[in-house]
């Protein structure tokens, strides 16, 4: 396989492992999350400044990112608990606005200027090929698509469908409305911060602009555009969403114009997505 | 220095007033978070641009400003809220992010992305009282939002379109029992706040000579921000958390040096008034009453 393949190979898997992580809040839990690359941001720049400025191992650092990540999505998933719909979006908008702008103004995160020299993980000294790379962006792909089945049949999976479906209904037959919605959006985060972890050491350098509010606006139209609340949805939006831009790329001043079309006709004639209850694949199947 | 600041905040918070007022007013109706708005503030600005190098009329710029985002607002609106309307808004959301990115990708490809400005000989000049300095530009910007804040205030307050607004916004179907075209009613609110984006969109443009097709992006998500602080679907807390954001900016950067980034200042604020103040900001003026 030539380069090209292996590293958008590579560039999918990173993505469906973001999407996969951002249906668990979406599709799992029904909290719309509009800031999801802010995550995505702290799982890198924790990795990216845990071996740089302090040079922790590969894998010490990624376990680190993880924590680090699940623990300030739990703070910054605080203040999105008691608002409903259309607040909590307009909140995580605001959450990636404030953290990219973090990133991007103190110079202790590197400042406008991004980090680089992140390292690519090594065996013996020896910097591994990309195709040894994609199967441990792969592995981790196999892992996201496990936990996210095992969430949606666990105990706090059924609840977080419940609260999904009627918060008021849920909270009233005794289940903790804060403690699920906690629960989903740690799991969210961590999963995140290890899509971020991949992404920072294959990038090999990192800068605020990387993790804007359009990225996280293409994490959730990847969701939405496969089916949110489904597996295959989020793997195939995903795979999707980074491909279009590359096959657009012979008409490349209109790369934009068509992305953007194209998300308003999907939103307008397939809402439910490719692989939603309602979605075009599954009545495909049922006529034949 | 302070004052300075001040005549400064005011400026810019009264056009973001004329932007998160339309907002406002579109959210309370058909409860969808409205960004494409932004586009339509961009082709606004660009619709007048063009109209003042044809024609050197600054009047004819601001109608023309008008009429034409009143148009791309009443299209988004019929092609495609309308027919996602029984889908969750999360749909109308994305859909309206989808339509923002294409409408200002196609502003650029027809009028190239580079910055235009307008002729030099426009708004030149200030004046001076004792240490503040306000431009001309500023003079227009700030007796053209007054003007339209109080056209605002007239329409959605005394007349009777204003009344069918409030009672459709606060109950659709209990406004359809009252004989109330809330079809109509929409269209037509959807024409009346385009109108402003547009109209803020121009001056902003004139405010700081410059439009360019990615001018929309900041006020897309600030105008949010400032609609949340305001109350969701509250014109007039709308317009006041734009004013006070507008200061905000420009008092904590102009004169504290707050090393923030402005313009995640507004979203700061935000979640500062979710976590105390969630009902908005006319909340805080009405404890400061009793």
């Amino acid at each position: 396989m030539s380069g090209y393949i292996i590293t958008l190979l590579i560039t999918i898997g990173i993505y469906i492992i973001l999407s996969l992580s951002l249906n668990i809040l979406v599709g799992y839990s029904g909290q719309v999350s509009l800031g999801h690359a802010a995550f995505w941001a702290i799982g890198a720049y924790s990795f990216a400044i845990l071996t740089t400025r302090y040079s922790v191992g590969f894998i010490e650092a990624s376990m680190l990112s993880v924590l680090i990540t699940t623990f300030v999505g739990i703070i910054l998933g605080l203040p999105s608990l008691r608002l409903s719909e259309d607040f909590l979006v307009i909140t995580t908008i605001g959450i990636n606005f404030i953290v990219e702008g973090i990133f991007n103004t103190f110079n202790y995160f590197g400042g406008a200027m991004g980090i680089g020299n992140i390292p690519f993980p090594t065996i013996n000294g020896h910097m591994i090929s990309n195709q040894v790379f994609a199967l441990i962006v792969y592995t981790a792909v196999v892992l996201t698509i496990i936990i996210s089945y095992l969430f949606k049949l666990s105990w706090s999976g059924l609840a977080c469908s419940a609260i999904k479906d009627d918060e008021l209904a849920a909270d009233v037959s005794g289940v903790s409305v804060v403690k699920f919605k906690m629960i989903a959006f740690a799991l969210s985060s961590a999963l995140a911060g290890l899509s971020g972890i991949l992404y920072a050491s294959f990038m090999g350098f990192i800068s605020a602009a990387d993790f804007s509010f359009p990225v996280s606006v293409t994490i959730l139209a990847m969701v939405m555009v496969g089916g949110e609340g489904t597996i295959i949805g989020p793997i195939f939006g995903a795979a999707l969403l980074v491909l279009l831009p590359e096959l657009f790329r012979p008409i490349h001043d209109y790369r934009m114009l068509l992305y953007g079309l194209l998300i308003v006709l999907m939103m307008r004639f397939q809402p439910d997505g490719f692989f939603g209850r309602k979605g075009i694949v599954w009545s495909l199947l049922k006529r034949y | 220095m302070l004052a300075q600041q001040i005549i400064n905040g005011l400026t810019i918070g009264s056009i973001y007033a004329l932007i998160a007022m339309g907002l406002a007013l579109i959210y309370g109706i058909l409860r969808i978070v409205h960004v494409a708005h932004a586009a339509v503030y961009v082709v606004g600005a660009y619709a007048g641009l063009y109209t003042y190098l044809t024609t050197h009329s600054f009047i004819l710029a601001v109608l023309t400003s008008m009429v034409s985002a009143s148009l791309v607002g009443i299209l988004i609106e019929l092609l495609i809220y309308l027919p996602l309307i029984k889908h969750s808004p999360l749909i109308s959301l994305i859909a309206s992010i989808g339509a923002f990115i294409s409408i200002e990708e196609a502003v650029r490809l027809i009028f190239g992305p580079y910055i235009k400005s307008f002729p030099s000989t426009l708004f030149s000049g200030e004046i001076h009282l004792s240490h503040i300095v306000i431009s001309y530009a500023q003079m227009v910007v700030l007796s053209i939002s007054l003007l339209s804040i109080i056209l605002i205030w007239i329409t959605t307050e005394k007349t009777r379109f204003g009344m069918a607004l409030k009672a459709v916004s606060q109950d659709v179907d209990l406004a359809e029992i009252t004989s109330l075209d809330s079809k109509k009613l929409i269209f037509l609110a959807f024409a009346f706040g385009s109108a402003f984006a547009g109209l803020a969109g121009l001056l902003v443009g004139s405010y700081y000579n410059s439009i360019y097709p990615s001018m929309g992006d900041v006020p897309a998500y600030k105008s949010l921000a400032i609609i949340v602080v305001g109350g969701m679907s509250n014109i007039w807390g709308a317009f006041w958390a734009a004013i006070f954001i507008g200061l905000l900016e420009t008092i904590s950067i102009g004169v504290f040096n707050i090393p923030l980034p402005r313009d995640s200042l507004a979203f700061i604020f935000m979640i500062i008034m979710l976590l105390f103040k969630p009902e908005g900001i006319m909340e805080l003026f009405k404890g400061l009453k009793g």
